[in-house]
């Protein structure tokens, strides 16, 4: 978005040196002041009046109002901004700009709208930051035009999710700031967050690592994997530091190599034996009937195979189906076929395979319990009741709001007493329906 | 989706394209979606009934249908009328149908249902619980996507 925003900017720019016309507004006085809003930005103006009343809203919230169908919600402006506002009659109509931003249109009143101007952005002014009336983060400028001053107004600053993002992180950062040192309560925010804190250091360093992670990895850090990613980063440190090595990841093979002692074991490999005994321990007790298993982020499917195997090994009477599905299409569209060397499966897995032209596979028996689907969490659907679902190390490659929208999936259609096993560096954050079994390295919850 | 599905659309939508139009087809990468999307102004919808519930929609702008239409016809035609519309449905039944075929070999039971065709500006199609497999194509008469959401009949 912003890229767009400097690109026109630019684009005007390069315009201007024909016509010295670049930026038209949509003027209106407030309060007896002039100020003007990006014509892009409106969608159309109008007379309107009898909005229907929202209760329990903010007090500048004037309520909905039909627009042609579509309901939108009507800002007064001069009240957002601490003016006077004239009351009006039951049945006046009043002057209402409609403006779209992003993803919602809305009704802002002003006292008048006066007409479009057209000036050259050039000179367009920064705003002062003495204004009064008017918050200094609302204002994009202000411009001259026929001997009027003019405040443009920054619509998306005021309505859009852009100030929402910003202010609690500017009110955190204060708050704590004032915790640990009160004695700089009264000093400016901007200077005291200036005053570089030793102790913040490696926390920042963390930071940066968490990002870059982000960056080349699509390894989200959250309340799952944050106890791991914090011990990590000290023996991290130290080990870079022996080396003479920057802390900071500058590639993908920094991160894959930061990364390297998260993944759980037997990633893209048959489980072993010991493995497989120390996991059947939280297979649920259930005595009859279908047992379904959901097994997210299976890839070529070595996980899916461990797992049916364990099933059969441990529980053959019930009636099994395992669910693995991933969103990499080739990784999952060759599980199904897939096949094994001989010399790398372990003994465990002789009865439930076959061995062919080109090496071993499992039964058809076996893969008729399995359906690997292409399948990607984002579009979360809801599926048959679940007994199991075994989702090591994907959880924290998803953003952290899918992260907890996945774990509020998977608790409920987990049936009662059912388990979830995360990857061994991930713990479940909130316990809240669910008890915490895990044992010997292995994260295991079961369902309240 | 159950992976053993995807191929078969994939390439019966490939190879009976490169039949009928006589050109290049050239496969985009396939995705998943689970929004409302928005359809071009084309939309040839044909459902999909037996051990699996679901639909099979192939979405085109008016101008890519009119210009396969006239191709798979020999004559030009400069409207979506009733030929036209009846080639796009009788493409996506060839499609489809033949998808179909292939899934049966490998084991899988389908039945069509009489395939409609949605023509119209400012269309959007939601699936609701299920995800849509999206494989965008592009031909020398513009780009086609099929979108195929199936699932598993609970």
């Amino acid at each position: 978005m912003e890229n767009v925003i400097t690109d026109n900017v630019l684009e005007q720019q390069e315009i201007k040196k024909e016509s010295s016309i670049d930026f038209k507004m949509v003027t209106f006085s407030l309060a007896g002041k002039d100020y003007g809003v990006d014509i892009m930005k409106v969608k159309e103006i109008s007379k309107a009046g009898k909005f229907t009343f929202v209760p329990n809203s903010a007090p500048y919230v004037r309520g909905v109002y039909n627009l042609r169908g579509d309901i939108i919600s009507v800002i007064d402006l001069r009240i957002f901004f601490n003016q006077p506002a004239k009351q009006s009659g039951e049945n006046d109509l009043e002057s209402m700009i409609i403006v779209r931003l992003e993803d919602h249109v809305i009704g802002i009143i002003v006292d008048e709208i006066d007409k479009v101007v057209g000036i050259s952005s050039e000179s367009v002014q920064p705003p002062h930051p003495l204004f009064g009336d008017i918050n200094i983060k609302y204002i994009s400028g202000i411009a001259e035009s026929n001997s009027r001053l003019y405040v443009i107004l920054d619509v998306d600053a005021i309505f859009g999710t852009k100030s929402e993002e910003v202010v609690p992180k500017e009110t955190l950062k204060s708050e704590s700031l004032q915790d640990d040192a009160p004695s700089i309560e009264s000093v400016p925010q901007a200077v005291s967050a200036a005053i570089p804190d030793p102790k913040d250091r490696s926390d920042r360093e963390l930071g940066f690592i968490k990002e870059t992670l982000v960056t080349f990895k699509q390894f989200y850090s959250s309340a799952i994997n944050d106890n791991w990613i914090k011990s990590r980063y000290s023996q991290w440190f130290e080990e870079r530091y022996n080396k003479d090595q920057s802390i900071q990841l500058t590639g993908i093979d920094d991160a894959e190599n930061y990364l390297s002692s998260f993944y759980s074991p037997y990633t893209n490999m048959l489980w072993s034996e010991d493995y497989i005994n120390q996991i059947a321990q939280f297979i649920p007790k259930v005595s009859s009937g279908n047992f379904n298993i959901w097994n997210p982020g299976c890839g070529k499917g070595y996980e899916t195979y461990s797992i049916i195997s364990m099933m059969k090994k441990f529980r053959p009477e019930l009636n099994l189906k395992v669910h693995g599905s991933d969103k990499d299409l080739i990784s999952v569209a060759s599980a199904p076929g897939l096949l094994f060397n001989k010399n790398s499966v372990p003994d465990f897995y002789d009865e439930f395979m076959v061995e062919s032209n080109s090496g071993l596979q499992f039964l058809s028996s076996i893969k008729d319990l399995i359906m690997f689907e292409f399948r990607d969490l984002e579009n979360l659907e809801v599926f048959s009741r679940l007994d199991m679902v075994i989702i090591r190390d994907v959880l924290s490659f998803l953003k952290e709001d899918l992260q907890e929208k996945v774990l509020q999936v998977i608790l409920e259609n987990l049936k009662d007493d059912g388990i979830l096993i995360l990857g061994k560096n991930e713990i479940l954050p909130d316990l809240n329906g669910w008890e915490d079994i895990s044992e010997n390295g292995i994260s295991a919850y079961r369902k309240r | 989706m159950r992976v053993e599905y995807i191929n078969p659309f994939v390439e019966s939508a490939y190879s009976i394209m490169k039949e009928v139009l006589n050109a290049e087809v050239k496969r985009g990468d396939l995705y998943l979606k689970k929004s409302s999307q928005p359809v071009m102004g084309v939309a040839a919808i044909v459902g999909l009934a037996g051990d699996v519930e679901g639909r099979v929609l192939f979405d085109m702008d008016e101008k890519t249908a009119i210009d396969i239409a006239s191709a798979m016809n020999g004559e030009v035609l400069t409207e979506i009328d009733d030929l036209a519309k009846a080639t796009i449905t009788e493409l996506a039944n060839m499609i489809t149908a033949q998808a179909v075929t292939k899934l049966h070999d490998l084991g899988f039971r389908f039945d069509l249902t009489p395939q409609a065709i949605i023509t119209g500006q400012n269309m959007r199609v939601t699936d609701m619980n299920v995800e849509a497999l999206i494989v965008p194509f592009e031909l020398p008469q513009g780009k086609v996507e099929i979108n195929v959401a199936i699932r598993e009949r609970a």
